[in-house]
């Protein structure tokens, strides 16, 4: 159709895509008005920020967080929200893809004139994760990766002292995650994985952790790529290396294809996942806080403090599968924490202090 | 993710080892005679034992909650298919005056006939009254799909080219089935539905019914008893037998299924939402065994929606407040009464849930175009 002329202006100007979310024709402009303004009813409808707030976007250089850095910053001066930003990256260690990907973070940074602070996983845990991949071979690496960066993004943004941490989920990822859960039967985490916002006070499942919001809740993966696109964004886009998780894929795969047949559906798994109640009687994990790091954790010792533990003894897969007996002996005896120089919950004590 | 640890869990060991040994020389789980059927790979069993297995998985779904009342009316579902067959067979023996702990309600066949929406399929009518009428002896209620409807209403002309996908087609067909069936269940004053939904189908209509934004009626849709007809409330006896063991019940008992054409026969695998669903769940279930019953105790540990105000679709609670659940447009309003509502006065506001205005987003409601 090289004829058709934008819905949103009228017809003023030639269209000049095709809108993932609607199918509608629109020019350049109107789709980047709309765009930028379905944000902006997501961030005041949903009260996600407060004026005066430090917010830590976290960045990984990659096309979302890229989009949400620019469309946050756009809009808390186009809207005075009177938001202080800050970019948060953490370095996994890996060669050949977050190198490369900082790099890109970094040149936004200075583009959007914002602070940054990178934590690497080196520094907070003793390992990156090249060594821990060498050590755990190719299998249950993501285990690693994804326990860590949750605890990392928190540390950081605790050690930039922000009110809040915004990250780039986008639809995609949350319809993803909502189908994820119920194959695996995690109702916890279905029950909490629909919220635009944990942590918060609304939400009493987690203590005394920094509340994390997710502004691009109901931005289509496609329509982000598009934006970027078409405003000639600095991003990355590259796979993890180290990333197969064929299980994921399947479902990436299925949610495409939903996609094409019906292009609502990825808000309709959103809605369903918001609908879902759960039963009164089903037991849930109790959040308490880690007796090592006095991270939260719904066990005595939480995953990261046990996948350390497996790294330094040389048994990596020690947090992997069936971890119960061995987290009981932990807390038997706990002489991790007397080796000041392996633990890094004994070194994170120590910064805090020092900021004291 | 279900790979962790296969090397050094011992039970994968030896399911390694055991798989090597061909299955002649594999014996039954609870007694010593030679294996038939492997329902789960670790637990072949031989004839006697799965068909035990298998009735008091049924028996044992149906008692748990005493479902029945004593000599109350019960309409079966049967659509002729492999399920309802095998439903049909167990609920004939578990009436049968031999049976053990007998069965004590009325049993009434129920058959929705959608033969008139195909041009060239052979109806299955006489073969269904042959084997309900002659040789059961219950008593049979045919109806067909557009029963009820207008000359000028074709059924078959709104399905075929009025409504845009697939997806729509068949979730109208679903609707429309479930419509009629609780009709005649009224008229019969039957006040039990059986259907012969299983646990393999229930889990690929649960994923296919949150990518509809059916979300809020996943635990009504799996759930033993579902209660969304006032009158009438459904069971589902088959909610925790899976599609293989139903397949190989009926195998060893030669259980024959009538084949039927449905409104997705001839369509591919990724025609529309629920077989793409399907299609997935199946993949994942030859991968990772337990993907069926994980899904499907998922969605049990989920609260049944409670609002009193229903759906004029599905019949289920509505999931949006009732201004947002109203339809506007005349045209739609009347193809709902005419499909959906029993009710004379077709003036009356109609109420549908998120996912069935979806779908109603899919079909071209003026009937006077030509």
């Amino acid at each position: 159709m090289p004829s058709a002329t934008c819905v949103s202006c009228n017809g003023q100007r030639p269209a000049a895509l095709v809108r993932p979310k609607t199918s509608e024709p629109y020019c350049k402009q109107c789709f980047f008005d709309a765009f930028e303004r379905e944000i902006h009813e997501t961030i005041v409808k949903e009260q996600l920020f407060k004026p005066g707030e430090t917010i830590a976007v976290a960045a990984s250089g990659g096309k979302d967080s890229t989009v949400l850095a620019h469309v946050l910053k756009l809009l808390n001066e186009r809207h005075s929200y009177g938001l202080k930003l800050v970019l948060l990256s953490i370095d996994e260690g890996i060669t050949g893809y977050r190198d490369d990907s900082l790099e890109t973070v970094k040149r936004n940074q200075q583009q959007y004139e914002l602070p940054l602070i990178i934590l690497t996983y080196k520094e907070l845990y003793g390992w990156s994760m090249d060594e821990i991949v060498k050590a755990v071979g190719r299998k249950n690496n993501c285990t690693f990766c994804g326990v860590f960066r949750r605890q990392a993004l928190d540390r950081g943004a605790m050690k930039l002292s922000v009110n809040k941490i915004a990250t780039g989920h986008n639809a995609d990822d949350i319809a993803e995650t909502i189908l994820m859960n119920i194959l695996r039967g995690d109702i916890a985490r279905l029950k909490r994985c629909t919220l635009i916002m944990t942590g918060d006070e609304s939400d009493d499942s987690e203590g005394s952790i920094i509340p994390r919001c997710k502004p691009l809740k109901y931005a289509y993966e496609k329509e982000i790529v598009l934006y970027a696109f078409y405003k000639r964004l600095d991003y990355f886009s590259t796979e993890c290396l180290y990333s197969p998780n064929a299980y994921r894929g399947n479902i990436r795969t299925y949610i495409k294809d939903l996609e094409r047949l019906r292009p609502s559906s990825i808000i309709d798994i959103i809605h369903s996942g918001e609908q879902l109640l759960v039963k009164q009687s089903t037991k849930m994990p109790v959040q308490r806080v880690c007796e090592r790091c006095s991270y939260c954790s719904s066990m005595p010792i939480c995953k990261a403090c046990l996948l350390i533990e497996g790294l330094n003894k040389g048994v990596p897969k020690l947090g992997i599968g069936k971890t119960e007996r061995y987290r009981k002996e932990m807390q038997k005896k706990d002489e991790c924490c007397s080796d000041q120089s392996l633990c890094h919950c004994m070194k994170e004590k120590l910064t805090v202090n020092e900021h004291n | 993710m279900c790979q962790i640890n296969e090397e050094d869990d011992e039970a994968f060991q030896a399911l390694k080892s055991g798989t090597n040994k061909g299955p002649i020389s594999r014996k039954c789980v609870s007694c010593d005679q030679d294996a038939c059927v492997v329902v789960r790979t670790a637990d072949p069993m031989c004839r006697k034992c799965f068909e035990e297995f298998f009735i008091h998985k049924f028996r044992s779904t149906l008692s748990k909650s005493n479902v029945f009342g004593r000599g109350e009316n019960v309409l079966l579902a049967y659509s002729g298919g492999s399920s309802s067959s095998a439903l049909l067979h167990l609920i004939a023996e578990g009436l049968s005056v031999q049976a053990r702990r007998r069965l004590q309600f009325q049993a009434q066949v129920a058959f929705i006939d959608e033969s008139s929406l195909y041009s060239d399929v052979v109806s299955v009518r006489e073969k269904v009254t042959d084997l309900i009428t002659n040789r059961l002896q219950y008593p049979l209620h045919i109806v067909s799909i557009d029963d009820n409807l207008d000359k000028d209403d074709d059924f078959q002309q709104l399905l075929l080219e009025r409504t845009k996908t697939l997806t729509a087609r068949e979730e109208l067909v679903r609707r429309r089935r479930l419509k009629l069936l609780f009709d005649i269940a009224i008229r019969e004053k039957c006040t039990k539905l059986i259907t012969g939904d299983n646990c393999t189908k229930l889990a690929a209509q649960i994923l296919s019914d949150m990518a509809q934004g059916k979300g809020a009626h996943v635990a009504l849709e799996c759930n033993l008893t579902d209660s969304r007809n006032d009158l009438v409330t459904i069971v589902r006896p088959f909610r925790e037998i899976t599609s293989k063991e139903i397949a190989m019940y009926n195998r060893l008992n030669s259980i024959e299924s009538l084949q039927n054409a449905d409104i997705s026969t001839m369509s591919g695998p990724q025609s529309s939402i629920f077989q793409l669903t399907e299609t997935l769940v199946n993949d994942l279930q030859r991968q990772f065994p337990s993907t069926v019953s994980t899904i499907f105790r998922t969605s049990d540990k989920l609260e049944k929606n409670i609002r009193p105000e229903r759906c004029d679709l599905c019949c289920c609670p509505l999931d949006i407040n009732v201004d947002e659940s109203l339809i506007s447009d005349q045209n739609r309003q009347k193809l709902v009464h005419q499909l959906f509502t029993t009710s004379p006065n077709s003036n009356e506001p109609v109420h549908v849930c998120y996912a069935c205005r979806r779908l109603l987003r899919d079909v071209q409601p003026n009937v006077q175009s030509h």
